[in-house]
């Protein structure tokens, strides 16, 4: 099985250096990934179909013997000499990482594409055969036969594959594809460094492939058909990426989320794109659950400074676009502007979208970085996509003139550049005169304003409660709001017995289970502290409880008593306080006969009309500063 | 600390919600007003029980208001004072911000007196004693609830090419007008043009203070005690008045003119300058 991936023979090595491109794209961390891939899928979006061009992206773990090829692989890994401190280091991270057992990956699956074709021709030059030139060949990119979809694409640079390797820890990468036909072939590629195996010299790039002699000088390149592991499927039409030995930094599913809302959000308004994250599906309708929420998006509009998402998506939602012709400096293109004008809003940015529905920059107009309005600006048709397609960097995360080799060409594209911010700068100069008319109120908002305070009285605390506890939950059953209570003290002081039914109801409140309590399956009343009254005077303490109007105690005449230490704050401490060894002795005042004091509990208490007295005579060591609450057992 | 829950403590004590006092109740109201500079708690309490209210009255006891932000703060109010003004920089507010008052026995106190007790407590009143530093009573407790600002419409602005000056500033009839010869000496053109204009508000400030000292001083001061002045019937002054009341001023003079400005508006000088500083840094 060591020959799955196949190296080409080179007469010697010339260079001992990673491709550039995967450190480039390293850089640009999981939103170059998602970028790339997601784009990738877009561009092939099935002709003539009105359905979105749905990706799945997945992360999880995958045990390693699950990964096709592998060990030749790490048997190549095992012959690379770097030769400057750079590349030794990411060998070494590369052996580091190899030998874990469980892994890490993405996988990127389209659908309502057309998936590569020809993959049954292997290597092959017709033009048509995408398989070949996505297997086998790199920095080149498929051409679309139709003009009009050619300039419509995201890609054109053709390096965007790389992304993929990039973002593995030994740059590695699969792609299954399942073509119109319903052929299922696996490839992949991997880069390496040029390198000496068993005796030969071997180029840097490896293909995960079959290969066939042609004659007897010659072999050509075949692709597997695809039987391995089920990450590694893809059984309907589209192309599939996976991704073994994700960068730990790159395994990050909001980050993925917020890239794909990023760089995507007007393909998904618009229904060109749906994307399924782990499960989480992101269409037209749902975007907004995770645009509009804080736990992916800062939602505040003056902190928006460095994401703009939120900001981009309120204007393309709810602005009506403007025309805009912004010049070259042979022709006119028409755009159409999505313009919001916001004194909130701290950073001024302009999306600028590809026809796709790509972000392709944040771009900051000369003089006006700071000035409170958020755009969004797309081409009208596909000429101006063309032209701005043609501006894109290599990455497509700028419009730039840098890369553009023809000197009239690169004026041309300086020139345009220009124009787009002169002529946006025109539009946020009109908003702003617009926002400052020149007669009438001044707006001193900022600066001249009265400040009114309000307060409101905490009527939560002043309704004390009795709770019952029954099987080990309390009740409440009493609840006597202020207002309630003012009438009663200032008038008759007739008890209101519907009252108790009407709070029956209300608040429940778990309490730890007292154990000792349920043996005898007692019920426990906590006493509202308003029906005690407590008095120590000297070393004697004297406690009434009137509980007349408790059901619970009309149809018993003895109770028990035992009571919580509560501090100043109110917070309660049920095991602090230990009545036997605080009190000498207890004394029922009723009917005068000492008490028993027994695990924690004043025992046996006579109540009579619903009233309980006792008097206790305290030990030297009670803290007569305490405060209680009681609880009462029937 | 804020007491929120009851609990039974020792001796009788005077709460919203115990039965140790007949026709018991104490509680408290709060009003805050604020300058730039500090807060003033204003404080209005009702405490029916006139041995606590002599125990008040004779110093033996004290109250305090308790206000939990993230931490505690205590403040002793005399019966006299009915506010407490702390600096704004001692003091962070939020809507977790909670007062009460506290009575809190100076001396050692007998109840012996006490006539407001209950049944229950008449019988020993004779022996309670309830010792120095311990709470005689609390308030139910206010809760902070937040603020909102209200702007104030006070100045107007007109272009107007006939002026004979660059800038004019015109005290009408409830505004202060800022007329400019050219709508650029607005800066209309900058998104920061309500900032950048703060130099007028600020001069506009200065002229109709100084009107309305001369409008409201009496014979040869040149002061106006705000606190005992009239209220003015002048449109101007009236809104002038009511912000400086509103705002803590007591009086208003030519020489503290400027500190007057800083207590009534919100960094007028600052503000321009951080817009100015953020156009060429």
């Amino acid at each position: 099985m060591s020959d799955l991936w196949k190296f080409s023979q080179i007469p010697y090595i010339e260079e001992s250096t990673f491709n550039k491109v995967l450190e480039r794209f390293y850089n640009f961390g999981i939103s170059g990934l998602v970028r790339e891939n997601v784009q990738n899928s877009l561009d092939g979006k099935l002709p003539g179909s009105s359905e979105p061009v749905i990706v799945k992206i997945e992360t999880g773990t995958i045990n390693q013997q699950f990964i096709p090829g592998l060990d030749g692989i790490k048997d190549r890994i095992n012959c690379l000499k770097g030769r400057n401190s750079y590349t030794i280091e990411t060998i070494k991270h590369m052996e580091n990482k190899m030998c874990n057992e469980i892994v890490n990956y993405i996988s990127f699956e389209d659908s309502n594409t057309k998936g590569l074709k020809g993959a049954l021709n292997g290597q092959s030059d017709r033009t048509e055969d995408t398989w070949s030139i996505y297997a086998y060949n790199k920095g080149v990119h498929t051409v679309e036969n139709d003009a009009n979809l050619e300039s419509q694409r995201g890609g054109s640079h053709g390096i965007g594959k790389i992304a993929s390797n990039a973002a593995s820890d030994l740059y590695m990468m699969y792609f299954a594809n399942c073509d119109e036909d319903g052929n299922q072939h696996l490839g992949g590629t991997v880069q390496l460094i040029e390198h000496n195996f068993e005796g030969s010299y071997y180029r840097s790039t490896g293909y995960f492939t079959d290969a066939k002699k042609v004659d007897t000088q010659t072999s050509k390149f075949y692709p597997f058909s695809n039987d391995f592991h089920e990450i590694f499927r893809k059984d309907n039409r589209g192309l599939k990426i996976i991704i073994p030995f994700l960068r730990e930094q790159f395994n990050d599913e909001k980050e993925i989320l917020r890239s794909v809302c990023d760089s995507f959000f007007v393909a998904i308004l618009q229904k060109k794109l749906e994307v399924i994250i782990n499960g989480k599906v992101i269409n037209n309708e749902t975007i907004i659950e995770y645009v509009g929420n804080p736990e992916y998006y800062i939602q505040s509009i003056p902190d928006l400074k460095e994401v703009f998402t939120p900001l981009y998506f309120e204007t393309y939602m709810n602005q009506e676009p403007i025309s805009l012709e912004i010049p070259d400096m042979s022709q006119r293109y028409k755009f159409k502007l999505y313009f919001n004008y916001n004194d909130e809003i701290a950073k001024g940015r302009v999306a600028i979208i590809r026809t796709i529905g790509m972000k392709i920059e944040d771009k900051k107009i000369n003089g006006n970085v700071n000035k409170p309005f958020n755009a969004v600006l797309m081409p009208e048709s596909i000429l101006e996509d063309a032209f701005i397609k043609s501006l894109e960097n290599e990455s497509h995360t700028q419009l730039s003139y840098d890369h553009i080799k023809d000197q009239n060409i690169q004026k041309n594209a300086k020139r345009f550049i220009n124009n787009i911010s002169r002529e946006i700068s025109a539009v946020i100069e009109q908003a702003i005169k617009k926002n400052n008319p020149t007669d009438g109120v001044m707006n001193t908002s900022d600066t001249l304003y009265l400040i009114e305070n309000q307060f409101k009285q905490d009527l939560v605390h002043s309704t004390p409660t009795v709770r019952i506890n029954i099987g080990g939950k309390d009740q409440t059953v009493v609840k006597i709001n202020p207002e309630a209570r003012k009438k009663r003290t200032e008038g008759s002081k007739s008890k209101s017995n519907k009252q108790n039914d009407d709070n029956e109801k209300q608040k429940r409140k778990k309490r730890r289970n007292n154990s000792e309590n349920n043996e005898e399956n007692l019920t426990r009343l906590h006493a509202q502290p308003e029906k005690v009254e407590r008095v120590i005077i000297s070393n004697n303490e004297f406690v009434k409880f009137d509980l007349s109007d408790i059901e619970e105690l009309k149809k018993s005449n003895t109770c028990n008593i035992s009571l919580s230490v509560v501090d100043g704050m109110g917070k309660e401490y049920a095991n602090e306080f230990n009545i036997e060894r605080n009190y000498e002795y207890a004394m029922d005042r009723m009917t005068g006969e000492k008490l028993t004091l027994e695990k924690n509990l004043i025992k046996n208490l006579k109540v009579n009309n619903g009233i309980v007295q006792i008097e206790l005579k305290l030990k030297e060591q009670f803290n007569k500063a305490l405060k209680f609450v009681y609880y009462v057992e029937v | 600390m804020i007491y929120k829950k009851d609990a039974n403590f020792p001796y009788p004590l005077l709460t919203n919600t115990s039965n140790s006092y007949n026709d018991c109740n104490f509680s408290l109201d709060i009003d805050l007003r604020e300058n730039s500079e500090s807060y003033r708690f204003e404080v209005s309490y009702d405490l029916k029980s006139s041995f606590i209210s002599r125990l008040l009255e004779e110093n033996q006891a004290q109250l305090i208001l308790v206000i939990q932000s993230k931490d505690n703060k205590f403040f002793e109010l005399s019966t006299v004072d009915t506010f407490i003004e702390i600096t704004k920089s001692r003091i962070s507010l939020t809507e977790r911000t909670q007062i009460q008052l506290l009575i809190q026995s100076k001396v050692e106190i007998s109840f012996v007196d006490n006539n407001d007790l209950n049944s229950f407590y008449q019988v020993y009143k004779s022996e309670i004693i309830v010792p120095k530093n311990s709470i005689l009573g609390f308030s139910n407790s206010v809760i902070f609830d937040g603020s909102n600002a209200k702007p104030l419409e006070l100045f107007e602005k007109k272009v107007n090419p006939n002026l004979k000056s660059a800038i004019k500033i015109e005290l009408g009839v409830e505004t202060i007008i800022i007329h400019y010869k050219n709508e650029e000496f607005q800066f209309v053109d900058s998104h920061i043009s309500n900032k950048l204009n703060n130099p007028y508000i600020y001069m506009g400030l200065q002229k109709a203070l100084l009107q309305f000292i001369y409008n409201n001083c009496e014979d040869g001061e040149e002061e106006v005690d705000l606190v005992r002045m009239d209220v003015p019937s002048d449109g101007l002054d009236l809104k002038l008045y009511n912000i400086m009341q509103h705002k803590l001023v007591e009086d208003l003079s030519v020489e503290n003119i400027d500190e007057v400005i800083y207590l009534i508006s919100d960094k007028i000088i600052e503000k321009y300058t951080s817009a100015i500083r953020g156009l060429y840094s």
